[in-house]
């Protein structure tokens, strides 16, 4: 686990925000960087995040958009094996 | 296009009456009253009961997920007769989230609301820089003198995350007054006390789940849809769980469907996120030009008919935008004519992300088109923003740079940082000019840290003059003007200012930035005013009224009046200075809310010009109006009201009082040093009361008090020439005087033309050179009868009143005035002087010691305060004590507040 804050290198870290309802490649541009995989009413978008602060900024587009947050997560799984956009 | 031009002067004119307090606001009118839809609404009374028991105690939060009708809930309940009292509107955005602008359009929202009375103290409040606890206890008790409540919402209060901000409300509602009533409306909890406030019933809430439609609302909201089965509205209002943005997008999606129940029946068999899907749906069932008219506009937080056509290169955008706002809600009406649009936020967002997707080549297009149509209009700061957005980093920055010293100059310092935080961290380190702009707003409060961080000044004779190193000196000289007026040095706002007008024509391309200009030329002649350089002032300011009307910027032009009135007020110049006061006056009454600091000058004006025309209860009338309406001090003309009043007291013959108003001007100075001839006026003002008290120091001790090395002034000259003529030495006063009168001595106050003339007369009479005496009275006369000035004369007293009388043989011409002086004189004459009694006078360290002894401050303080020893402070604390004929510190206060000397 190489999370060091310090560390100059910024490694990103691989998020899973779950949120409900089964959203369509039409929010694709409204998380830029980020795949979307829907299935059983919920959507899972996934992809690398550098830091906090891009965290918080996908959040608000969550919360800006009206959908209901499920989860946040981070993954040690490496981006190449995030999944893939749904439908 | 000409509907454009109409659009654009009935914006021109509407700035023009633009209460000064908004100046920094553009966009105000629309953030301060709720958004109106045409559309039916759904009345939502269970939802007005919360929001009643809310308001009759201190809070109320609306807190909800974006799209769940909480705007249009406040918009609703504050449109019916139910608040419990006028409602002050705000609607905040993320350019809000400055601590300064928070509240200061917060005041604006209230004082537009109907709640706050023409006096009420919180007109005349406006935030510091850095509001502090000062200014919003002067908010509370500014909010507890309101004769009835208000009610204060603050609608999308998650856009601020500032924490002073919430540290400013959290005092607020610590030490609300009973009056406030505040609502506020987020899609998070604000970081408030909530559970405290909530234990002691001082908190109502309504929450997500309130706000969720109930089948029967959906019902009403959805009434337009025909076929729609009752079943069906319960699957609806159950796939959308009472969302009303969902339940709006149905509504949509369902007109003109086929088949309502086969569509409700698949939308509640299906898993797909409500907005998602119906979005598509609805974008997907309008015709192609609405639906790209859509995503097109959609990129702007705001627009009229005119952008509308610039984004799409169409035409009748005014009236699709009409159309759309009464057919399906897509947007909403904003500001008080209601030609400008907004899209709901949540439609907004998603038309933004389906642009992006559909043709994300058309994005940065779109962004350009706009950022051109907002520089064309001159709204620079919009421009930017587009131009941001269109990711064009060069071209952002050069119009930062470009506009920069004119935004630091209007008051947008901190616009101006929030612009380059956005551009690229790399572009900005590279380049010393975008570092200084960014900096600009913390120098110019004074933030040391950023003033040090300030690069240093280059000077390269060696190279050509270029523009863009123009451009730099210019800003350079705009921040270090600003960072001198916060800082109250006038002497330096001139010099700067100066600098900054020099730069500013060398820089700038014709006609382009008036109202930057305007500014400029207000700062440099307000400042060159009371540094006492009124010969240069008179230009600027009258350019300046020039430049103002040029640009429509109304406020800047009544400023730069106010400044012109007093200058004539201060020369003498009755005529003229009643004119321009009396213009200020009025406008000031017209234009509610216009800045205190502005009618104040009017007034003051006035009160010079009742004064010089001896009509004392007018003067005392307009120095109160004054008084009342400069609660936002500007120190210099609080100085100039203080000398003036206690002339007034003189002139009633009340001298006590006359100088205990000196002796408490003097005080008030503590912590500011005025410009120095304001000063000498001071000293001046309180000589010539301590001479007509039978107090006079010689007239070259005053000298010598002024500061040596400096020439006196025509006016300072014509002072000591009245105390050489009283000591009589009028050879000396006649040589006193000859510099003003050939107009070779500098420039400063009093340098009033028609009262020379007479101290002139007066010296040559009692010189028995009575042919220069009667040619030097005919000018003062020529001077006096224009304006109607009749202070000067009854001021010399009796001296005045015999020459008058022995050379009226001579000056036919100015019979009927000079008869109405000899009558108004006589009266005058009846009027006694009362002088204090005091055993011996005291000396002046025994003044500055005395102004100490009524507070706490022990002796050994007091000699740490003035820079001498315990002993030297006893010495004069006793000199007080014998010459007041009393033993101890308090009867000598008591003693010496019956004798007016405190």
């Amino acid at each position: 686990m190489r999370q060091r804050r310090t560390s100059g290198v910024r490694r990103p870290t691989i998020y899973r925000i779950v949120v409900r309802g089964e959203l369509s490649h039409r929010y694709l541009s409204a998380f830029e960087g980020m795949t979307l995989a829907a299935g059983d009413g919920q959507t899972t978008i996934s992809g690398p995040v550098v830091d906090q602060a891009q965290l918080y900024g996908l959040l608000d587009r969550v919360s800006d958009l009206g959908l209901e947050l499920i989860s946040v997560n981070p993954s040690p799984e490496p981006a190449a094996r995030a999944a893939q956009t749904g439908r | 296009m000409g509907a454009a031009q109409g659009a654009r002067t009935a914006q021109r004119q509407r700035q023009l009456r633009r209460p000064a307090a908004a100046v920094a606001a553009g966009l105000l009118a629309a953030k301060l009253a709720p958004p109106r839809s045409s559309l039916r609404q759904v009345p939502r009374p269970r939802l007005f009961d919360p929001l009643q028991a809310g308001t009759r105690q201190l809070l109320t939060l609306v807190s909800a997920p974006a799209g769940a009708g909480k705007t249009t809930l406040l918009a609703a309940w504050s449109s019916s007769r139910q608040p419990p009292g006028p409602v002050a509107w705000l609607s905040l955005d993320a350019g809000d989230n400055e601590v300064a602008r928070f509240w200061s359009y917060t005041l604006a929202a209230l004082c537009q609301s109907g709640a706050v009375p023409g006096d009420s103290a919180l007109r005349a409040l406006a935030p510091p820089a850095e509001p502090d606890k000062d200014f919003l206890s002067q908010l509370v008790s500014g909010l507890a003198a309101l004769p009835s409540p208000v009610v204060l919402v603050l609608d999308d209060l998650h856009d601020i995350t500032d924490a002073t901000v919430f540290e400013g409300l959290e005092f607020l509602l610590r030490h609300a007054p009973p009056q406030l009533r505040l609502v506020l409306a987020t899609r998070v909890d604000p970081p408030l006390p909530l559970q405290r406030l909530l234990v002691s019933g001082k908190l109502v809430q309504v929450r997500a789940a309130d706000l969720a439609f109930t089948v029967a609302e959906a019902a009403e909201l959805l009434s337009s849809v025909e076929d729609l089965s009752e079943e069906d509205l319960v699957l609806l209002q159950a796939r959308t769980e009472g969302w009303a943005a969902g339940l709006r997008l149905a509504a949509m999606s369902l007109e003109g469907q086929p088949d309502p129940h086969q569509f409700v029946a698949e939308l509640a068999g299906d898993d797909k996120s409500i907005g998602d899907y119906l979005t598509g749906e609805v974008l997907d069932r309008q015709p192609e030009d609405l639906r790209s008219f859509l995503l097109q506009t959609s990129i702007v937080d705001e627009l009229d008919g005119d952008l509308a056509d610039t984004l799409t290169g169409g035409h009748g955008g005014e009236s699709m935008l009409a159309r759309l706002e009464r057919s399906n809600g897509f947007v909403v009406a904003v500001g008080s004519r209601r030609t400008s649009y907004r899209y709901h936020q949540l439609f907004a967002d998603l038309l933004r992300y389906e642009l992006r997707r559909e043709a994300p080549g058309q994005v940065i297009r779109l962004h350009r088109r706009a950022a051109d149509w907002y520089a064309a209009r001159g709204e620079t700061v919009h421009a930017i923003r587009q131009t941001l957005m269109a990711q064009d980093w060069r071209h952002a920055a050069d119009l930062t740079a470009e506009h920069g010293p004119s935004l630091i100059l209007r008051g947008h310092a901190a616009t101006l940082h929030e612009l380059v935080e956005r551009l690229p961290a790399d572009l900005v380190q590279a380049d010393p000019e975008l570092q200084l702009l960014g900096a600009a707003d913390r120098i110019v409060r004074g933030d040391v840290e950023a003033t040090a961080a300030q690069p240093p000044a280059r000077s390269q004779p060696d190279r050509p003059p270029s523009r863009k190193r123009d451009r730099f000196a210019l800003l350079r000289a705009v921040v270090r003007t600003m960072l001198a007026w916060q800082a109250g040095d006038l002497d330096q706002v001139r010099v700067d200012g100066a600098e900054t007008l020099a730069l500013q024509s060398r820089v700038g391309k014709d006609g382009e930035d008036d109202d930057a200009r305007a500014v400029a030329l207000f700062t440099v002649g307000t400042a060159e005013l009371w540094t006492g350089h009124l010969a240069s002032a008179e230009p600027h300011l009258r350019e300046g009224i020039a430049a103002a009307l040029q640009a429509r910027l109304g406020s800047v032009h009544v400023a730069c009046l106010s400044q012109l009135a007093l200058l004539h007020a201060i020369r003498g110049e009755l005529h003229e200075a009643s004119r321009w006061g009396a213009s200020v006056v009025e406008g000031a009454a017209e234009e509610d809310g216009s800045s205190p600091m502005q009618a104040a000058g009017g007034s003051l004006a006035l009160a010079w010009v009742a004064y010089y025309r001896d009509d004392l209860g007018e003067a005392t009338r307009y120095l109160d109006q004054a008084e009342a309406t400069s609660a936002a001090d500007f120190r210099p003309m609080t100085l100039m009201a203080a000398i003036l009043r206690a002339r007034v007291q003189r002139a009633r013959g009340d001298l006590a009082g006359a100088l205990s108003m000196v002796a408490t001007a003097h005080r008030d100075l503590a912590g500011w040093r005025p410009p120095r001839s304001l000063w000498r006026w001071l000293v001046l003002t309180e000589a010539e009361l301590r001479s007509t008290a039978g107090q006079a120091q010689p007239a070259s001790a005053i000298r010598k008090r002024l500061d040596e090395d400096r020439p006196l002034s025509g006016g300072e000259a014509m002072v000591l020439a009245r105390l050489q003529l009283a000591e009589g030495d009028p050879a000396g006063a006649a040589a006193a005087l000859a510099p003003c009168l050939d107009g070779s001595a500098a420039d400063g106050f009093l340098t009033i033309q028609a009262e020379m003339w007479l101290l002139d007369a007066l010296a040559h009479d009692a010189l028995a050179d009575h042919d220069q005496a009667a040619v030097s009275l005919e000018r003062a006369l020529d001077l006096a009868v224009h304006g109607g000035l009749q202070r000067s004369f009854l001021d010399a007293g009796a001296p005045a009143r015999s020459l008058l009388a022995r050379y009226r043989q001579r000056l036919p011409t100015h019979w009927s005035y000079l008869d109405e002086l000899l009558q108004v004189s006589a009266e005058s004459a009846q009027v006694t002087v009362v002088a204090p009694k005091l055993i011996d006078h005291l000396t002046d360290r025994e003044h500055t010691v005395l102004r100490y002894l009524p507070s706490l401050m022990t002796y050994e303080e007091i000699a740490a305060d003035l820079y001498v020893s315990l002993n030297t402070v006893k010495t004069h604390a006793y000199g007080i004590f014998r010459k007041l004929g009393v033993t101890g510190r308090r009867q000598a206060v008591r003693s010496a507040r019956e004798l007016h000397l405190l």
